[in-house]
């Protein structure tokens, strides 16, 4: 593990984001601590309400009003984030903390031409308004796309999906961020496009200093891409690891349902192993381990106590069953 | 399966166009979304339909419901053509065809409880006494797994995977005879979407349905159907047995959206991101088809029969299977 030697560039301790509802607050992340070094990419993976997006958009401060982060620390590259204003983090983020969204071509104004979104994001590092044009060119063609001008002056709806997620990746690495937070980036692209953005990432993460927190419900992205993976389930992360150690030897019950559901639909099965229940309430939550009322494995203990992180730095579970002896 | 072999429904030579989808300063031309596709469903399989994004599988769904109008062909369901009924004349079969959408909360009115949801195929059909309407409705709930504690919440209160039961349960409650499900799990994640697929799989079997069901997830497709179809760009290129389909494919493209389920993600096929659209006269594939040759830019190929049950759209699929490289994938 490269991330004890360098500074990481993003270090999160004990986030808490609530909303305020009307019944009252409601706890979406509970205690996430993470850790993200240079051209490191991190899997956040879980289930949709496990509070995955929650976390990035509270890092990037995009939450709506009603939300309430706070952390006992985070720092992005040294500097605490919490002690800037808004305005200060306005200069950062678009700019060395990017974010990359599910659905591509609601991300672009409809009304304009794809060479002026590309410009709209050059213009923030490079002075020379002769040089924009050229650099638009550029950034798409370093992303394989054959021949940029064709596609410089389309509208983002001519765009196909794969083709805007593209352009999207383009401008955000024309702003050469230190940080990137992708979230579900390919969940909406079909089999065979999928696969053309993911070998894409893997090509741009080997050329990058940049760090990646990628998003993604789908196990098997983030088995082909991440080099760490924490899994959250209601909140919290339950178990965090390099790659091969979550998916080779999952300590977490949840983990293990996971990918058993994952990998029983590459084989050929008559019934899929299911992870039973549902996502708890957060709004009154149970008592213990937030996964104890879908967990076959549950002690007495599990219901009454919430467990905390067992195990060696690198891979560990919140579960007493990875509790040592 | 293998009894039944009775077809439910059959599309000949369907087709479905919308107006002027050409160049944007080009003269403007029908743009055939689903394009002279023949093609039986039987009573009681699931037939699965996959293909890319804009192949065109949920306009071919979507036109067999009546939900659009073909523009030519025949659909043909229980001894009438439902292409060219008029929408009076249509309503009585409807009862017979459902469906359910991809994004269960856009499917239900916001301001209905799920009880009020379930009641209104109930009585729009007159399926049963006005009386008789709640006990029904506790049902279809329990049918599809959920509590009839669940009746008076509205949709907003419900997961996602609880959303999608209750939209499973509002179409069988009229006891379809085909059930189209167009990406009914592609937005549930993979424990949810590992339950409803188990939950289709149970009503299928339990009620001798028909299911017709679109997806872009080839692993889905390979674990809840019998037979499945095939679709690029408005045409039916291949179609078979599951098993045959995933283990001896015969069309180029079914093999390239194959080769995307191996585990491995390679480099990144950059060919297709620039390829010119489809033409219009040869095989639509030939633009992306690294086997292309000759014929294939003259006319698209028809469906041929490679072995019982199995066609497949190709000019040159005999050559290609007998080439050194184009061996069976592993199962």
């Amino acid at each position: 593990m490269t991330a004890a030697v360098a500074q990481p560039v993003l270090e999160v301790r004990d986030l808490r984001t609530r909303f305020a509802l009307h019944g009252g607050d409601i706890e979406v992340v509970r205690g996430v601590d993470l850790s993200i070094a240079p051209s490191e990419m991190l899997g956040l993976i879980g289930e949709s309400g496990s509070g995955k997006t929650v976390t990035g958009l509270s890092v990037l401060r995009l939450l709506p009003m009603n939300a309430r982060v706070s952390s006992a620390a985070m720092r992005f590259k040294g500097v605490e984030l919490q002690s800037l204003s808004d305005r200060q983090f306005r200069a950062l983020r678009g700019r060395s903390l990017a974010m990359i969204f599910q659905d591509p071509v609601g991300a672009f104004n409809p009304a304009k031409r794809v060479d002026w979104h590309l410009c709209e994001v050059i213009r923030r590092r490079q002075g020379a308004e002769a040089e924009w044009a050229a650099a638009a060119h550029d950034a798409l063609q370093a992303l394989g796309i054959a021949r940029p001008e064709r596609v410089l002056h389309l509208f983002p709806h001519q765009l196909s999906g794969g083709m805007a997620q593209r352009i999207l990746i383009a401008m955000v690495l024309a702003l050469e961020p230190d940080l990137v937070i992708a979230d579900e980036p390919t969940t909406n692209l079909d089999n065979i496009v999928e696969r053309q953005i993911l070998g894409l990432f893997r090509r741009l993460q080997s050329r990058l200093q940049a760090a990646f927190l990628f998003i993604t419900h789908d196990m098997s992205v983030a088995a082909a891409l991440c080099n760490r993976i924490a899994v959250m389930y209601a909140g919290q992360i339950v178990e965090i690891g390099p790659t091969a150690q979550v998916f080779g030897a999952p300590g977490h019950p949840y983990t293990q349902g996971l990918i058993a559901t994952a990998t029983a639909l590459k084989g050929r099965v008559d019934r899929l192993k299911e992870i039973a229940g549902e996502l708890p309430n957060l709004a009154a939550p149970p008592p213990g381990c937030l996964f104890s009322p879908r967990c076959a494995q549950a002690m007495d203990r599990c219901r009454t106590t919430e467990p905390p992180m067992f195990g060696e730095p690198p891979h560990k579970v919140r579960c007493y069953l990875a509790e040592p002896k | 399966m293998s009894a039944a072999t009775q077809d439910l429904m059959r599309l000949e030579n369907l087709s479905v166009a919308f107006p002027g989808r050409g160049q944007l300063d080009g003269p403007e031309r029908q743009f055939r979304a689903v394009d002279d596709v023949t093609l039986d469903i039987r009573s009681g399989e699931v037939l699965g339909l996959v293909g890319e994004s804009g192949s065109g599988k949920t306009t071919l769904a979507k036109a067999l419901l009546r939900l659009y109008r073909p523009s030519a062909g025949r659909i043909l369901f229980r001894g009438a053509d439902l292409a060219k009924l008029r929408e009076r004349a249509m309503r009585p079969y409807r009862r017979d065809l459902q469906m359910v959408f991809q994004d269960p909360l856009s499917s239900f009115n916001p301001r209905q409880t799920v009880a009020q949801a379930l009641a209104v195929p109930l009585s729009l059909h007159a399926i049963c006494p006005r009386a008789e309407i709640p006990r029904q409705v506790d049902a279809a709930l329990t049918r599809v797994g959920l509590s009839p504690a669940f009746r008076d919440r509205f949709p907003h209160e419900l997961s996602g995977g609880q959303l999608q039961r209750v939209a499973i349960g509002r179409a069988l409650t009229l006891s379809p005879s085909l059930l189209v499900a167009d990406e009914a799990v592609s937005k549930l994640d993979v424990s949810v979407r590992a339950q409803i697929l188990n939950l289709l799989k149970d009503v299928q079997a339990a009620n001798t349905l028909s299911i017709l069901f679109i997806t872009h997830d080839l692993h889905v497709a390979r674990y809840l159907c019998h037979r499945v179809g095939v679709m690029y760009f408005g045409k039916l290129v291949e179609l078979g047995p599951t098993e045959e389909i995933f283990t001896a494919p015969r069309h180029p493209y079914t093999r390239a959206l194959l080769g995307t389920l191996d585990d491995e993600i390679a480099g990144g096929d950059e060919a297709d991101v620039t390829a010119a659209p489809p033409s219009a006269t040869g095989c639509r594939y030939a633009s992306r088809c690294p086997h292309a040759a000759a014929p294939c830019a003259e006319v698209h190929p028809g469906l041929e029969r490679v072995a019982d049950g199995h066609a497949v759209a190709c000019h040159r699929w005999r050559e290609l299977v007998a080439a050194a490289s184009w061996r069976s994938r592993p199962s």
